[in-house]
């Protein structure tokens, strides 16, 4: 197999990103200073894909990252406000190894605590005045509440269908990638046509994400609990087309489902074949985002500009590192 | 064949694959079913459509498609009020009321088996999604083959009233042909009340005052007196059902750009609708008993409202048309109506 070799996009990107400084500013006298707790536990130790995923798709259509570093900060300080509600919803303990924010001091301080990174999101934003940039923070921002309202509705549910698993997928993961992916959409004045490919692109690969999420809930590398999901009364995709392809299994699923106890109605083999279904559905949907990209490409060139074919090469790349990753 | 097939859905392909459910490929054929609508075109969607490996016996899909638990939607009303006339002592024509049975529930298969062809061809229905029998979904059959089977249905509901007919020529052509018309209307052209935001209202007089109208035609020759009130009653109680479905489809259906009643008012005040229809079904009961068309006895239906409780108090609870909290809530509103016609019957032979 051929090694990729680093583009100089990418090491420039990789500046670009090493120039931002993921921290939150002290800003008043509050007490434990906030600031500091966040920069110790949801801000430490992510992989900033989602900024990385900003200044990529800017490189792709012709942004300089260099403009997009408010916007990046911004996305990965939703992203780690999402996350620090995320931890008191669902009472979690630890986060990448660590004691999470609500663990360290309590709920209240981290839901303060996250609503404070909304804050300078915002500012962030605002930064660029230009309104349809605040639009689209406001629509993830709705959307990421949505998600999170019908993740709590469809808590130790059993019977959720795809189409239940996939539009909480969407909202809760996919609209920040949307927004990657729009916000430098929005300072490259693109068409609408651009647009809405563009939006095509980043729903497949927000699903394509979660799904992969779901099968390394089940795998030992990915660091987090076997079957956590499950443990914590959620169905996911993999539990779901287990339950379709083995109905039988549905009376003793229900038993444990949600219940922490680690008792398993599934054997390897059925579990393997619904992980296998699972990457076939996110191959698939690999090669629709592929699709979406080589529509833009095509669009742009009857337009008279052209997308940065390296950049291009850096979204397959991307793309495939989403579906191989471990973690 | 690696991946998934992408055709635009402007292309003649496209039409030929989505009415055949068979790709080809120059070398091979296979079954597909469409699986995801995506843009990769500036002017026009695409459809990326699925190989799917195995398909279960014909009679399997063939059953699942009628969707049979919904078939006592059209079923009970004819008991409802030959019970109804047989109790107030009019002579019964057994022969004619077992062919409008049966023409009846022929006519409400030929409806389902239509409505899932549309929507397929529409693009309403996709995986995953709750509508439909599923058969076309799962790309177990063509859409070709399944309009055929709701043609044979559709024939054999007419080929039931025809006899009755020839008896009853006048009043049950009528009846008849508003019938006719709302069965194929409600989806299929030129009509297409379902994508108008008629559906409701077609629903409503198929399934309550046409339906017994013409069952009452067909087993008394007559216009039995609390006819009009019990079947109002169950159109109500059949709106239910389209409407907590509507409810669910309303993100869906905006998309598609199909038009229904739920769509237009939106989630908040399509609750507010769904009451009412529950609500009307009982006046319409009241009504008969004040006006002593209807026994008393017909309070045993009130052993319906913890279903009905129920199901309002699910719409209620959940945050809006995507909530996992109305899953199954279609099911519920079908045994509404089941129950509700159970009781009623049962109400009745105590009289």
């Amino acid at each position: 197999m051929k090694q990729y070799q680093p583009s100089s996009l990418r090491v420039e990107i990789d500046n670009a990103l090493s120039q931002i400084d993921f921290s939150v500013e002290i800003d008043g006298s509050r007490k434990p200073l906030v600031e500091e707790l966040i920069d110790a536990t949801v801000l430490v130790g992510g992989k900033r894909m989602r900024p990385h995923l900003c200044l990529l798709f800017g490189a792709y259509i012709g942004v300089d990252p260099m403009e997009l570093l408010d916007c990046a900060k911004s996305i990965e300080f939703v992203h780690s406000a999402s996350l620090a509600h995320d931890d008191v919803i669902d009472e979690a303990k630890l986060r990448r190894s660590k004691k999470t924010l609500n663990e360290k001091t309590s709920n209240i301080h981290a839901v303060l605590a996250g609503d404070l990174l909304l804050t300078r999101a915002t500012r962030g934003i605002l930064k660029y005045q230009n309104n349809a940039l605040l639009e689209d923070l406001s629509d993830t921002l709705d959307d990421l509440v949505t998600g999170e309202w019908l993740q709590l509705e469809s808590r130790y549910r059993s019977d959720l269908s795809m189409k239940n698993i996939e539009r909480i997928a969407y909202l809760k993961t996919g609209s920040v990638m949307r927004w990657c992916c729009l916000a430098p959409l929005r300072l490259f004045a693109a068409d609408e046509v651009t647009i809405d490919l563009s939006l095509e692109w980043s729903r497949l690969i927000g699903l394509v994400f979660q799904a992969v999420d779901d099968c390394l809930d089940f795998e030992e590398s990915s660091g987090k609990r076997f079957a956590q999901d499950y443990l914590e009364g959620q169905l996911n995709q993999v539990t779901h087309t287990l339950l379709q392809n083995n109905p039988s299994m549905r009376g003793e699923f229900e038993k444990h489902f949600g219940k922490n106890e680690p008792v398993f109605p599934w054997t390897a083999m059925e579990l393997s074949q619904a992980m296998d279904e699972v990457r076939g559905v996110v191959a698939g949907r690999l090669s629709l985002a592929n699709e979406c990209l080589d529509a833009i490409d095509r669009h742009a060139q009857s337009r008279g500009w052209q997308t940065n074919p390296e950049a291009r090469q850096e979204l397959n790349v991307l793309m495939q590192a989403l579906e191989k990753r471990t973690v | 064949m690696e991946g998934p097939i992408i055709l635009k859905s402007n292309s003649d392909e496209f039409q030929k694959v989505l009415w055949n459910g068979e790709y080809c490929d120059g070398e091979r054929c296979f079954h597909v079913a469409p699986s995801e609508m995506i843009q990769t075109d500036p002017q026009v969607k695409s459809v990326a459509f699925k190989i799917v490996s195995s398909r279960p016996s014909t009679l399997k899909i063939y059953l699942e498609s009628l969707r049979a638990i919904s078939l006592t939607a059209t079923a009970l009303p004819g008991i409802v009020v030959m019970l109804l006339g047989l109790k107030s002592f009019y002579m019964v024509s057994w022969p004619h009321f077992i062919l409008a049975l049966f023409g009846a529930v022929f006519m409400q298969i030929a409806v389902n088996v239509y409505n899932d062809v549309e929507d397929h061809l529409k693009l309403i229905d996709f995986p995953g999604n709750p509508g439909g029998s599923g058969v076309l979904t799962k790309g177990w059959v063509s859409a070709k083959a399944l309009r055929r089977f709701g043609h044979v249905f559709l024939a054999l509901g007419v080929l039931c009233g025809i006899p009755i007919l020839i008896d009853n020529f006048e009043a049950l052509l009528l009846v008849g042909s508003i019938g006719v018309i709302g069965v194929i209307g409600y989806s299929g052209w030129p009509l297409r009340l379902k994508y108008r935001a008629l559906g409701d209202v077609n629903v409503f007089l198929l399934c309550g005052p046409v339906l017994g109208a013409g069952f009452s035609l067909a087993t008394f020759d007559q216009i039995i007196p609390g006819m009009w009130q019990v079947s109002v009653f169950f159109g109500f109680l059949a709106c239910g059902i389209l409407h907590v479905n509507n409810m669910q489809d309303i993100p869906l259906d905006r998309e598609s750009g199909a038009r229904t009643l739920a769509g237009e008012l939106g989630y908040k005040k399509s609750k507010i609708v769904l009451v009412s229809f529950y609500f009307a079904a009982y006046l319409a009961l009241l009504h008969g008993v004040l006006t002593s068309v209807l026994p008393w006895q017909v309070a045993g239906t009130l052993l319906l409202l913890p279903v009905i409780f129920q199901i309002v108090s699910i719409c209620y609870k959940a945050s809006g048309p995507d909530s996992p909290l109305l899953n199954g809530i279609r099911i519920k509103a079908a045994q509404a109506h089941l129950l509700g016609g159970i009781l009623l019957a049962i109400s009745l032979m105590f009289v």
